[in-house]
């Protein structure tokens, strides 16, 4: 591969160092101004209310320690797996009118063998949801 | 570049220590797998860095099968660890003395 | 037409493929199974042996097929086609996962294939892995689960520790040198070798292969693996996977070794410390396959004598010791797997009065064993006396002399399996092994070849050369 003389090309973040420096000192200024007024002008009583978990206005109840059923441990990693596909995808759609037909034609293959594993993943039951479900 | 080369070895060089740390010294299978993870990325930052160092794109080639790699490796990882737990209830890679 | 040159791996992945397929569309039948993946395996060795002449380079340069890469070629198929041999009764796999237990040994094999032809780092880090990750999954089938998960568990971290730090290994030598292509970096490297990133990257790059190869400090996981996986795994591992990785280190070892000393030193080091720790280590064991593990790490230290002679005749000699080692320890492994108790592991006592039992057997087992010994007239004597005499004329006299040190006390547990399966008597008297017909054949051929390469070995030591040459 010939090397790439354009630097933009390879990372195109080139941040003004002061300007950055400065929007830091800012934002953290800001924050710690609120946080000071807050506690400064702020009323503090403790309460069972105050320090519930927050659960979007709903009572909480039962622990927060429970343990998931295995198919959400299933679904976790074919996300994952699936996923991952798209980082290839999205580096070959970049140059997609480059490659042409052979990249086409390479990609179309990439995605019919995880389509493939998909399918198996079907048909051995991975995608049932019902926790009793065994493998066949 | 800003940062010159040497620095981004360094930060590898570091969150790979880490990683190796983590890997050898945790109880847990998860934990391990966390660790060689965190191995795995520092092997990506040295190569996004040197690619960056000598203006070609394979260094990120590399970042991106890593990545698929990383992906790979916990779902693998993962299985065998449910499994296990469900055998022996416990995660802790010392439970596993049968062989010897 | 170039994807002609890309034969044996393009029909090894479809099988590989055709199994996926057929795992979803029915359950498995042992026997039809078995016969299948036997015909399709043979024929991928007969398709290899017709692109042996194939020359070229494929995806720009990443890929090259040469007399080096198509001989491993087909020494793989054929280590497949051996291993599917002895999968008539995998009685130790769980029988709802035999379709995929033959996926995964194509996949694995087609990886490997990948593997000895690829010049690029990201190629060879990728077949790298994915033979690594069909061979986690191979291990973790055995019935039964909780040796198989220990197995596989152990395995598969160490497995992944020594790969990520290969990987970073890679990244240093990237930003070292700049290369990624085996040729470039052989240009490159030894300008820069001096400074700490590309000495560093090169021997965590290497940490990774001397995993696959159970060199010494990467050693921990043969023996644990090789007692809890299946019996046909384990002999895979130790057969196939070992040819590959040999393989591999031949060829990075000449790419990147430009008469560096040093680079001699950490790898003759590795090679001594192995061979002692495998030899001594193997002596207390009574697990056949624990015992074959550790026998395992004592000839990866032969091999490392090999590859780090150098030149024609070093690799050569590393070469046809990788061969050899396929027959003979594929022939121990026969009768392991032949003699092994259902679902459990085979105990070197438990061979006692095997002559009795079946002449046949025990002669192979005899010749195998001698043949790992090195003693004459055998094909392993062969490939030792190669090895040797490709380090001498280096001048490692040292280092030839404590591996002659360590052949003598591995006849010590070598031995001792013969004298069990000759001269020992059990307790109460097993029955007489039934071996069908074809199985007969193979073992016949398996000792013939032995034998015969032990007294004529010169059309396989021209190859090697041969081999060897067209390195470089």
């Amino acid at each position: 591969m010939e090397p790439i003389t354009d630097g933009a090309m390879l990372s195109p973040w080139e941040p003004g160092v002061f300007s950055l420096v400065l929007f830091g000192l800012l934002v953290l200024a800001f924050i710690g101004f609120q946080l000071f007024i807050a506690h400064w002008v702020g009323e503090r009583k403790e309460s069972r209310e105050k320090s519930r978990v927050y659960e979007s206005g709903v009572i909480p109840t039962g622990t927060a320690r429970l343990q998931f059923p295995v198919p959400f441990y299933m679904v976790a990693i074919f996300f994952l797996l699936f996923d991952v596909e798209g980082v290839f995808i999205f580096a070959w759609a970049v140059v997609f009118r480059d490659l042409g037909w052979t990249g086409w034609f390479q990609m179309v293959f990439f995605i019919i063998v995880l389509l493939v594993g998909l399918a198996y993943i079907w048909v051995k039951g991975g995608l049932d949801w019902r926790e009793s479900h065994r493998p066949k | 570049m800003i940062v010159p080369f040497g620095h981004v070895l360094m930060l590898a060089g570091m969150l790979f220590l880490l990683g190796v740390f983590c890997t050898l010294t945790r109880r847990n299978l998860v934990m391990i797998i966390l660790g060689v993870e965190v191995m795995l990325n520092a092997a990506a930052i040295a190569f996004v860095g040197a690619a960056l160092h000598w203006q070609s794109l394979e260094g990120q080639a590399f970042v991106l099968f890593i990545m698929a790699i990383a992906a790979t490796e916990v779902s693998v990882g993962l299985a065998l660890i449910v499994y296990a737990y469900r055998r022996s209830g416990s995660f802790d890679p010392s439970s596993c003395n049968l062989l010897r | 037409m170039k994807w002609m040159l890309f034969g044996p791996e393009t029909y090894i992945f479809l099988v590989a493929f055709f199994f996926l397929i057929l795992s979803m569309w029915r359950g498995p039948h042992s026997e039809k199974d078995h016969v299948l993946a036997l015909a399709l395996s043979g024929l991928g060795v007969v398709i290899s042996l017709a692109c042996l002449g194939a020359e070229g380079l494929l995806f720009a340069g990443a890929y090259r097929l040469d007399l080096f890469s198509q001989v491993f070629k087909v020494a793989l198929s054929f280590g497949l086609f051996l291993i599917v041999c002895l999968c008539a009764n995998v009685e130790e796999i769980k029988r709802r996962y035999r379709l995929e237990f033959y996926f995964f040994l194509f996949v694995c094999t087609l990886a490997m294939m990948l593997l000895v032809s690829a010049q690029h780092l990201l190629t060879i880090l990728l077949a790298l892995e994915l033979s690594s990750y069909s061979l986690y999954i191979l291990v973790t089938l055995r019935r039964d689960e909780d040796m198989g998960l220990e197995a596989g568990i152990k395995y598969f971290l160490t497995g992944i520790f020594a790969s990520s730090i290969m990987i970073f290994g890679m990244a240093l030598l990237y930003g070292a040198t700049g290369a990624v292509y085996l040729q470039d970096l052989a240009q490159v490297l030894p300008e820069v070798m001096g400074t700490p990133a590309a000495v560093i990257g090169l021997l965590l790059t290497f940490g990774g292969f001397f995993f696959k190869l159970a060199v010494y400090p990467f050693h921990f996981w043969v023996a644990d693996t090789y007692q809890g996986a299946p019996d046909q795994v384990t002999a895979y591992i130790a057969t196939a996977s070992k040819v590959a990785v040999i393989a591999v280190v031949i060829k990075l070892i000449a790419a990147v070794d430009q008469n560096s000393t040093y680079l001699i030193h950490v790898l003759a080091v590795l090679s001594i410390a192995s061979m002692t720790l495998g030899n001594l280590a193997a002596m207390v064991q009574k697990d056949m396959k624990r015992l074959l593990a550790y026998s395992t790490i004592a000839h990866s230290g032969y091999v490392l004598i090999g590859i780090l002679s150098g030149g024609t005749a070093g690799y050569a000699s590393a070469v046809f010791y990788a061969l050899a080692l396929l027959v003979m320890k594929f022939t121990v492994f026969l009768v392991v797997v032949v003699l092994s108790p259902r679902g459990k592991n085979l105990e070197r006592e438990e061979l006692a009065g095997l002559h009795g039992r079946s002449p046949l057997l025990a002669l192979a087992l005899m010749v195998s064993i001698f043949s790992l010994a090195g003693i004459p007239p055998t094909i392993g004597f062969m490939g030792k006396f190669y090895v040797f005499m490709g380090a001498m004329d280096k001048g490692l006299f040292v280092l030839v002399l404590i591996a002659m040190i360590n052949v003598v006390v591995s006849l010590y547990y070598y031995l001792l399996i013969i004298k069990a399966a000759y001269l020992g008597h059990s307790w109460e008297t097993p029955p007489a092994v039934h071996l069908p017909q074809p199985m007969r054949w193979l073992t016949g051929a398996l000792i013939a070849t032995m034998m015969v390469a032990g007294f004529y070995p010169t059309p396989l030591i021209r190859l090697s050369e041969a081999v060897a040459r067209s390195l470089m």
